[in-house]
């Protein structure tokens, strides 16, 4: 089913004599992106996109950059202490990495629409994990490759020209389009106890017992499910 | 290898001076399989047109197998089983020409869509004159398509060829490599003389380093 790659009974005992488990530091929109980013980089397919998140934190960012031009400009044209200079430097310095975040996030969902163009096109759950402007993108994205491979299939025998099915046939499935690997192994975080869980339904005596803190690696479809309700993150 | 020279001096005379089926098909994979990665290789437009030359022989072949059939008065669902295995393996090599040259086009075009990301709107003489007409026609509407969705105006305002690694410093120390005279920068004009050296924003210094104008100096 998945392995257990990591123990935490030990630590635990441990923590449980030091005091309570304390909570996890308060979760900003940074911290939410970037686990955002790595959920996205390491799943197969395309994730629903974070529009209210990814608003927050360009506001954010263009907040702070206006705050931190500022800065700059009276710095530049009078004397500025150093704890000001130092301040300037590490907002800097965060509104980097969070670009930086914003930008991976972008590309990485980008890179998954034009891998499987015509998949995300025609299964409507998937498109509808788009935004506006990647649903736009895909679209148009998958036009311009038609375009291209029809250079060159449209020299083909009659029937044979289609980039959708390998002969034309009415009422046939498209047997050309490739799909994300949803078999594809990843190593999870589970965030939430969740006791026994049957993960397989081709498997159902085969139970987890899925505890918050553990590590686990397995078949992405099978924790699908856990991810889209946030008990887990990949890693 | 697959197609000693044995079995092909015993083909029949009958195969009408075709070639092994999906030799050539498979000679278009190699090409673009056995290239650098990272490189894009001269399209071979002799080969391409090849396989699909000889695929429209395939399918002139079915439709005469098909014509001689129904001559005979019998309809498709009475062929004699040779004759259907006939068109079935004509039918079959077609598919499997198509299969080889969409990896062919795949692959290429997989690579084209790097560039724009690796080396920006501007298509480099060099790399060009490797691709096919479509090809130059795919990268410029692709480099559009990108352009629109990162722009400010019907698009997310983010340069997305930026910070391809998550960023360490936000000013680099460059060197100029080419010669290209005065810009504007964030702190004023700069003067990218030939060879001297600057401390430049990342995010300013990032596209030309792509271009080759800049060399990133690494701290020690």
């Amino acid at each position: 089913l998945g392995t257990r790659a990591f123990q935490m009974d030990e630590e635990e005992d441990l923590a449980s004599q030091l005091g309570p488990r304390t909570s996890q530091v308060h979760d900003t929109d940074v911290s939410k992106l970037k686990r955002a980013f790595v959920n996205e980089k390491c799943a197969p397919e395309i994730l629903p996109f974070e529009f209210d998140l990814v608003q927050r934190v360009v506001a954010a960012v263009d907040s702070r950059e206006s705050v931190v031009a500022s800065a700059r400009a009276s710095a530049s044209t009078g004397p500025s202490s150093a704890a000001d200079d130092l301040q300037t430097h590490v907002f800097q310095s965060e509104l980097n990495r969070v670009r930086f975040l914003l930008r991976a996030y972008y590309r990485t969902r980008l890179f998954k629409i034009e891998n499987h163009a015509v998949w995300t096109l025609k299964e409507p759950a998937v498109l509808a994990r788009l935004s506006t402007l990647e649903k736009e993108y895909a679209t148009n994205y998958a036009n311009v490759v038609e375009e291209h491979f029809g250079s060159v299939l449209g020299q083909m025998p009659e029937g044979y020209g289609s980039m959708l099915q390998q002969i034309e046939e009415q009422d046939a499935a498209w047997d050309m389009v490739p799909e994300p690997n949803l078999d594809k192994h990843v190593f999870c975080l589970v965030k939430q106890d969740r006791g026994d869980v049957m993960l397989d339904p081709d498997d159902p005596e085969n139970t987890m017992d899925l505890e918050r803190n553990d590590i686990i690696m397995i078949r992405y479809r099978l924790i699908k499910t856990l991810l889209e309700e946030n008990a887990v993150d990949l890693m | 290898s697959l197609f000693s020279d044995e079995a092909s001096q015993s083909a029949p005379a009958r195969s009408r001076g075709m070639s092994n089926f999906g030799v050539k098909g498979a000679s278009l994979v190699t090409d673009i399989a056995q290239s650098e990665k990272g490189t894009i290789p001269p399209y071979n437009d002799e080969l391409a047109r090849a396989v699909v030359d000889e695929s429209q022989e395939h399918h002139r072949s079915i439709l005469r197998l098909i014509g001689d059939i129904q001559a005979a008065g019998a309809s498709l669902d009475e062929a004699k089983p040779d004759d259907a295995a006939a068109i079935l393996v004509h039918h079959q090599a077609v598919l499997r020409n198509k299969r080889a040259l969409l990896v062919y086009l795949n692959e290429r075009m997989r690579r084209v869509r790097q560039l724009r990301w690796e080396v920006g709107t501007g298509l480099p003489e060099a790399v060009g004159e490797n691709l096919s007409h479509s090809e130059r026609s795919f990268f410029t509407q692709y480099a559009a398509l990108v352009n629109k969705y990162q722009g400010r105006r019907g698009g997310v305002g983010l340069n997305l060829t930026l910070d391809p690694a998550p960023p360490r410093d936000h000013k680099v120390q460059v060197r100029v490599l080419e010669e290209y005279g005065e810009i504007v920068t964030k702190d004023g004009v700069v003067d990218l003389a030939k060879n001297t050296v600057h401390l430049m924003w990342r995010d300013e210094a990032q596209p030309l380093i792509a271009e080759g104008v800049l060399e990133k100096l690494d701290d020690h």
